[in-house]
């Protein structure tokens, strides 16, 4: 299994490497914003990943609430935390990226605000997950990843339903949308990179979160056995 | 050329702040590893 890992770590090393090449030096600059459009190829992957990733969350917090596993439970943590670290990418070099272009910071308009929601209903999440005590935290936690991830489709439309700031979608934006096939390439080799990125990141979470549990029990487990030896 | 040049400090900015963020959450994973390993062997040596 480590062997593995560790092959899956250099092949995630090496696909981040030519992402960054096919952003920053072989996908054509663009024509009207200049080079710092190139932010684009992180911004836009980094959205999709963590979308993949509430989506994760969503059905493993599905799958605890009908089967109460804690394997799924893990993975809804695991999901949700590495989520969170690309929607924190996102709603960063979105800011970073208007700001020469708009002339402004930030905006509140439906695409912008609904994914700031999205990121604050996840943030509450892992509060929740860390701060809570008890039993039901899990289920708690569970209702939550299942309500909060309503918010996923709202911000994927919200550039097709409202009139924003935001540019209109690359995919499935009707006429004079698109992009253009080098440009598709740095995308592309940048979403997967950022996917195996991810994969890596969850991988060692949920172990840890498997771990977190199992530790747990065996605390518990031996303040029982301290107080058993105690009460004889 | 000189507005073109500020832009490209918005976009190395961005790029940095992505890699500090993988590699902070990434030192973050390490370093819980490293904890729990730790309590791990101070509960087997109870």
């Amino acid at each position: 299994m480590k062997t593995l890992f560790n092959a899956l770590a250099v092949f995630t090393a090496l696909l981040l490497g030519y992402g960054f090449c096919q952003a920053m030096y072989v996908a054509p600059t663009e024509a009207t914003m200049g080079d710092v459009q190139r932010i684009f190829y992180y911004h836009l992957p980094s959205a999709w990943v963590a979308f993949l990733l509430f989506f994760v969350n969503f059905l493993a917090s599905v799958w605890y609430l009908v089967r109460r596993t804690i394997g799924a439970d893990a993975l809804a943590l695991a999901s949700a935390e590495v989520g969170v670290s690309f929607c924190t990418i996102v709603l960063i070099t979105g800011p970073i990226w208007a700001r020469p272009i708009w002339g402004i910071w930030w905006t509140w308009d439906a695409r912008l605000t609904s994914t700031l929601v999205l990121w604050l209903i996840y943030v509450s999440y892992l509060v929740l997950r860390h701060y809570a005590t008890g039993g039901q935290v899990p289920v708690l936690a569970a209702a939550l990843g299942i309500f909060g991830f309503l918010d996923v489709p709202i911000v994927y439309m919200a550039i097709r339903w409202f009139r924003t700031q935001h540019p209109q979608p690359v995919i499935g934006g009707g006429q004079g949308s698109g992009l253009d096939p080098t440009m598709w390439h740095a995308v592309l080799w940048n979403l997967a990179a950022f996917s195996m990125l991810a994969l890596m990141f969850v991988w060692v979470r949920y172990r840890q979160a498997l771990a977190e549990h199992a530790l747990e029990e065996a605390h518990a487990q031996a303040s029982l056995d301290y107080e058993t030896e105690g009460a004889q | 050329m000189n507005g073109a040049a500020n832009n490209n400090a918005y976009l190395y900015a961005a790029y940095i702040v992505v890699w500090v963020i993988h590699c902070v959450y990434a030192f973050s994973l390490i370093s819980r590893s490293k904890r729990m390993k730790r309590e791990t062997r101070e509960l087997n040596r109870r």
